[in-house]
């Protein structure tokens, strides 16, 4: 049993079996200013300090790398690799590195010998466009660049993100609306939705919502897949529909955000004959 | 028993016994284990083989039951109802009475000859289960096959399942609001009474009206005092110390926190947490997008969606006419549109008390799944 919930329709979020005492939680990161690249696809950011930012302050964006190749990039602890990945890193230093060119100065442990990191690799942190331009437009405490090293305006990024993604405005209200209630938002792209929502963040919590942005009628069919992944995965599948405002052209959504409305609604399966029985 | 049973032929006390109790020698596997690898085919082949066999077997056997522990009816084609000749056992809470006569509706006979208790008969001739089926559930019935599929589910799990009115379940709401009114002081006597007592009573009588309550106990200390001729100052000084442990507030709603708006629903339970409360004007900033309300919804662009069923507890003396339901059910069909937010709002407004919403999905192969929606 991974989550067990307090209440009977489920809808209190449940901590993660490793409880953290005293943690200080902060939604956002403030009074700092950081920097990120948009590759065209999604929003990196290389700075290992504004990672560590945002990791901390409101659990924003997903580290690329797995949890082992995490660890190589934490600046407390000089991190353990083998002599296979050691002789691996040699190589590729002959083969891509000049001599002259030495990037970064890193250290690593080899069979507790500690040496010079022959090849560093930089990590990078990816963000979701919708919490790209929350950081970006709401909090001002991010800037963009292009790939060619100028500075994006939020015009500029809300018509990129609009090509990008078919439904981004519906998606980025929801992202507001769910934001403005202090969950921590994260992809639902592992679970069929749009979103997952946290408290606290995932490491604190378990996802409460997998939460769907409806813009069309969903068949019988479709909903009975959602809820049961929902259901088998002890989640609880949120539907918010998202109404545009009307007599509003499409380009100008972006000043008249505040006139879109929204519409939440839980849809659980019920067995009836358990309920019976209990 | 190998022998054939000729119709019409009495059986003697030895023969019925002998005839049930080859029945019950069967037993077909509801669930086979499932192989899980597919080398092992063969056990699987050799497990639904002796399944069919079994089954074959049980078919094969002469079904011998007492005529007189069905109950009997005639169907009335010019009406579409049953009309009940004699009852056997109790039938539960079903049919409904016309001039004394009690009749059955096509959808509770069908329930109630797919379970054994009723022989239909049509023209002289007895209905089979086959037969029931095309003739009960045709256009001019009132539930689909859809209907019925849901309607036996859940009344063979025991709850009471009625077709859904909505104006005898308005005259029911006014009927149990106009008795509240009249009783309220008398019923709040009769339970200070019977927990004096130390008597059953209604708790949610005292935690709905908890001022009245407080009332009514003082004042009937007070003449308990007078009559019983004791010095009221101390009695007083009691009912004072009780008001100040209370705070005049019901025991249930004591200790829930009121920082949350009125507005406010199942997704506003972290506005409480610490964090957003010191980050709370930063918050404002971006709380631009708010809930639709319920006036701002346009209902005449959607489908006008109707509850089919009410559904209620079982309850040891059940009355159709004063109890109110315990869930609304609408039926769909698989291949329909699910219904959409407003749908569902409009369906909950249209409620003359609000009950939890039940949506059965009833799929071709005429499995059904349940959902309920949550919107608080």
């Amino acid at each position: 049993m991974i989550r067990k919930s307090s209440n009977d329709s489920g809808l209190i979020p449940a901590p993660k079996r490793r409880r953290h005492k005293n943690f200080d939680v902060k939604p956002f990161p403030t009074d700092c200013k950081l920097i990120a690249t948009f590759t065209g696809l999604d929003v990196e950011i290389f700075d290992p300090k504004s990672i560590k930012i945002l990791g901390q302050c409101g659990n924003y964006g997903n580290n690329a790398l797995n949890y082992r190749h995490r660890q190589l990039f934490d600046e407390e602890k000089i991190p353990i690799v083998s002599q296979n990945d050691y002789q691996r890193k040699l190589r590729w230093k002959k083969k891509y590195l000049d001599d002259k060119s030495s990037p970064i100065e890193k250290l690593i442990k080899v069979e507790e010998v500690t040496v010079q990191d022959p090849f560093p690799i930089s990590q990078s942190h990816v963000l979701i466009i919708e919490e790209a331009m929350f950081l970006q437009k709401e909090l001002n405490c991010l800037e963009i660049m292009d790939i060619g090293g100028n500075l994006m305006t939020t015009e500029d990024l809300w018509n990129e993100f609009c090509d990008l993604k078919h439904n981004f405005v519906e998606c980025y209200v929801g992202y507001l609306y769910l934001k403005s209630k202090n969950w921590v938002i994260k992809s639902g792209i592992k679970f069929g939705g749009h979103f997952m929502t946290y408290k606290h963040g995932p490491q604190y919590y378990h996802a409460s919502y997998i939460v769907k942005i409806v813009t069309s009628p969903r068949t019988c069919n479709e909903h009975q897949t959602n809820e049961r992944i929902a259901e088998v995965t002890k989640k609880t599948m949120l539907y918010l529909e998202v109404y545009h405002p009307e007599d509003i052209d499409s380009t100008k959504y972006l000043d008249n955000l505040d006139k879109f409305k929204v519409k939440e609604v839980v849809i659980q399966r019920y067995d009836v004959k358990e309920r019976f029985m209990s | 028993m190998s022998k054939i049973i000729k119709e019409g032929i009495l059986l003697n006390g030895q023969q019925i016994f002998e005839a049930n109790k080859k029945l019950e020698e069967y037993s077909i596997l509801g669930k086979g284990s499932k192989e899980k690898q597919n080398e092992v085919f063969t056990a699987e082949d050799r497990q639904s083989d002796s399944t069919i066999e079994s089954l074959y077997n049980l078919l094969k056997i002469e079904r011998v039951y007492l005529t007189n522990k069905r109950s009997k009816g005639i169907y009335e084609k010019e009406k579409n109802r049953v009309k009940i000749m004699s009852i056997v056992g109790k039938l539960g809470v079903i049919g409904f009475f016309e001039d004394e006569q009690m009749y059955l509706k096509p959808h509770e006979a069908l329930l109630l000859i797919e379970m054994n208790r009723l022989e239909v008969t049509y023209d002289t001739v007895t209905i089979s289960v086959e037969q029931a089926y095309s003739i009960f559930l045709t256009s001019k019935c009132e539930l689909s096959l859809e209907d019925y599929i849901v309607y036996s589910y859940i009344s063979r799990i025991g709850y009471i399942i009625i077709i859904h009115d909505p104006e005898v379940d308005k005259e029911k709401f006014k009927l149990l609001e106009e008795r509240k009114k009249v009783s309220k002081e008398d019923e709040m006597i009769w339970c200070i009474l019977m927990q004096k007592l130390n008597m059953p009573y209604s708790k949610e009588t005292i935690e709905s009206n908890y001022d009245l309550y407080v009332k009514t106990k003082s004042d009937m200390d007070k003449s308990a005092a007078i009559i019983s001729g004791q010095d009221t100052d101390n009695d007083n000084m009691e009912v004072d110390n009780a008001k100040h442990d209370n705070s005049n507030e019901p025991p249930n709603k004591k200790f829930k926190p009121n920082a949350l708006e009125e507005d406010n629903n199942f997704l506003d339970i972290l506005k409480t947490e610490l964090e957003y409360l010191s980050y709370r004007q930063i918050f404002n900033k971006f709380s631009y997008v708010t809930r639709k309300t319920f006036s701002e919804f346009e209902y005449d662009k959607v489908r006008n969606l109707k509850f089919t069923f009410d559904v209620f507890l079982p309850k040891m003396h059940f009355k159709r006419t004063e109890h109110l339901s315990n869930y609304r059910i609408i039926v769909l069909r698989s291949n329909e549109e699910f219904p959409s937010n407003v749908e569902l709002q409009r369906l909950r407004e249209n409620q003359s008390y609000e009950v939890p919403i039940i949506i059965a999905v009833v799929s071709e192969s005429l499995s059904v799944h349940f959902s309920i929606c949550t919107f608080k």
